[in-house]
């Protein structure tokens, strides 16, 4: 019965760490919607289509799990939105390894400043903004773990309402704090 | 010579050792196994302290129950509830993959080895439990928990959900028991036959013994003939002779003529005798 209850409680301990929000770094600096996001190189350039940025980590559990949901995404709206993979990782990646695990012949970018100025500190993070580069959306993708919750897809409704030139949306908190894992040079 | 009158009790009993003895061998393969699953499957997601501390707790769970008990069944029913344990394990680990929920017909598949219906029972129940519980978690909104990644498990899914599973540890449990019950019949059927054998030995044997006391039989009645039939030629002889000596008292020749042949007869009434000694002792009696 100990050793049933210890099962139990190691169960609960696991979902409740989970449920907690990703503690927010102590030098950040939250960016609104609306701001102006400054990007480098050929993203600065390119205004034809919104952007939609993945914040993915490989070593995080979270954002592994998350490979199938933005893969529908790009399935789905990858003509009408630019996405690009931005991955958080001090390790050493290729771009051809990140689109292996996704399968997908999205660009991959590895400047981790992007994240800063985003206010972006988990994965896994969407990021979307307009054509004029302005942040439209920075958030989770869902409420829900799994990214089923069609009432709380935050990335996929944030897409759509960008789409449908719906200017403002009210996101709520469920979408706007950051849960997953912490950035790796946050960890520190 | 005693073994081969072992009761049909302690037949069954034996069979029943080596059942539980055989299968005691294969869960240790398969427990370190569903250990090394969860190991292997905490590579996903890094679901590390799950794989080591539930399944570590649960492998405590059976092993200290086996050993502290060791004259018990206990640890078979133990047993039972930690595959039951390693499902939801499984599916925590896999955050919810439909597929291993599978994972609790393999338990109830291979808890069949035990020949013991009730061993079904607290598998159903930590199933039941779990997809009672984190279905009704899901279902009212609590949307963080690994249980399925489908979003459509209604109430009338979880229904069906549960009823199939039950079914297949109806049909286990049915298994586990049709095994016991022929594989006992099986050894009633053995020992019945064993004994129709030896009675047919036995009945091949009481037939040779007749054969043979017939044959004395007839070696006996030719005996009671030849003592009835050669014996009384001379004894006859005899018997005339001895008035007609008494007749030729007086005449001395002819005395020592009829004495002579009362000696004559009397050496053939022993060879006769001789002769049935003889035969006496050739039928063996």
């Amino acid at each position: 019965m100990l050793l049933f209850s210890a099962v139990g409680a190691l169960f609960w301990y696991n979902e409740w760490v989970y449920h907690l929000p990703t503690p927010v770094p102590e030098n950040y600096k939250p960016v609104s919607q609306g701001k102006l996001i400054k990007l480098n190189g050929p993203l600065d350039a390119d205004h034809s289509k919104p952007l939609f940025l993945h914040f993915f980590n490989p070593d995080c559990p979270c954002s592994r799990f998350n490979i199938t949901n933005f893969k529908s995404l790009v399935k789905r709206y990858g003509s009408q939105v630019d996405f690009v993979i931005v991955v958080m990782n001090n390790k050493r990646y290729t771009a051809n390894e990140i689109q292996n695990k996704f399968d997908l012949n999205v660009p991959v970018l590895f400047d981790a400043s992007i994240a800063a100025s985003c206010g972006v500190y988990s994965t896994p993070q969407a990021v979307l903004l307009d054509t004029e580069h302005k942040l439209y959306y920075r958030g989770n993708y869902n409420s829900s773990r799994y990214c089923t919750d069609e009432k709380t897809s935050y990335a996929k409704i944030a897409i759509v309402g960008l789409l449908h030139n719906h200017t403002k949306i009210k996101f709520n908190q469920l979408a706007l704090r950051a849960y997953g894992c912490r950035l790796p040079n946050c960890n520190q | 010579m005693d073994s081969e009158f072992i009761t049909s009790g302690d037949q069954a009993l034996a069979f029943k050792f080596e059942v539980k003895k055989r299968s005691d061998r294969l869960m240790n393969y398969f427990l370190i196994g569903f250990f090394f699953v969860g190991l292997a499957l905490a590579f996903f997601y890094d679901t590390w302290l799950i794989a080591i501390g539930v399944g570590g707790l649960s492998l405590l769970a059976y092993y200290s129950v086996k050993i502290a008990l060791p004259g018990s069944n206990l640890y078979q029913y133990v047993l039972s509830a930690v595959l039951g344990i390693f499902m939801a394990q499984f599916i925590y680990q896999m955050h919810g993959l439909f597929e291993m929920h599978f994972f609790a017909f393999i338990g109830s598949a291979i808890l069949i080895t035990y020949q013991k219906w009730k061993l079904q029972i607290p598998l159903t129940v930590v199933v039941v439990i779990h997809h009672a519980s984190l279905g009704y978690f899901q279902d009212i909104g609590f949307s963080n928990v690994y249980f399925t990644q489908l979003d459509y498990f209604t109430l009338q899914t979880f229904i069906i959900h549960v009823l199939l599973a039950a079914l297949v540890f109806f049909i286990c449990g049915l298994w586990a028991y049709q095994l016991k019950k022929y594989n006992e019949m099986h050894i009633l059927q053995t020992i019945k036959m064993s004994e129709l054998l030896k009675e047919a030995e036995l009945s091949i044997y009481r037939k040779k013994s007749a054969e043979a006391l017939e044959k004395q039989n007839q070696k006996l009645r030719e005996i009671s003939w030849l003592q009835s039939h050669v014996i009384r030629a001379p004894l006859a002889k005899i018997t005339g002779l001895i008035p007609l000596i008494n007749d030729v008292k007086e005449d001395k020749l002819e005395r020592e003529k009829m004495l002579a042949f009362l000696l004559s007869s009397a050496n053939e009434l022993d060879e006769v005798i001789g002769d049935i000694t003889e035969k006496t002792r050739v039928a063996d009696l």
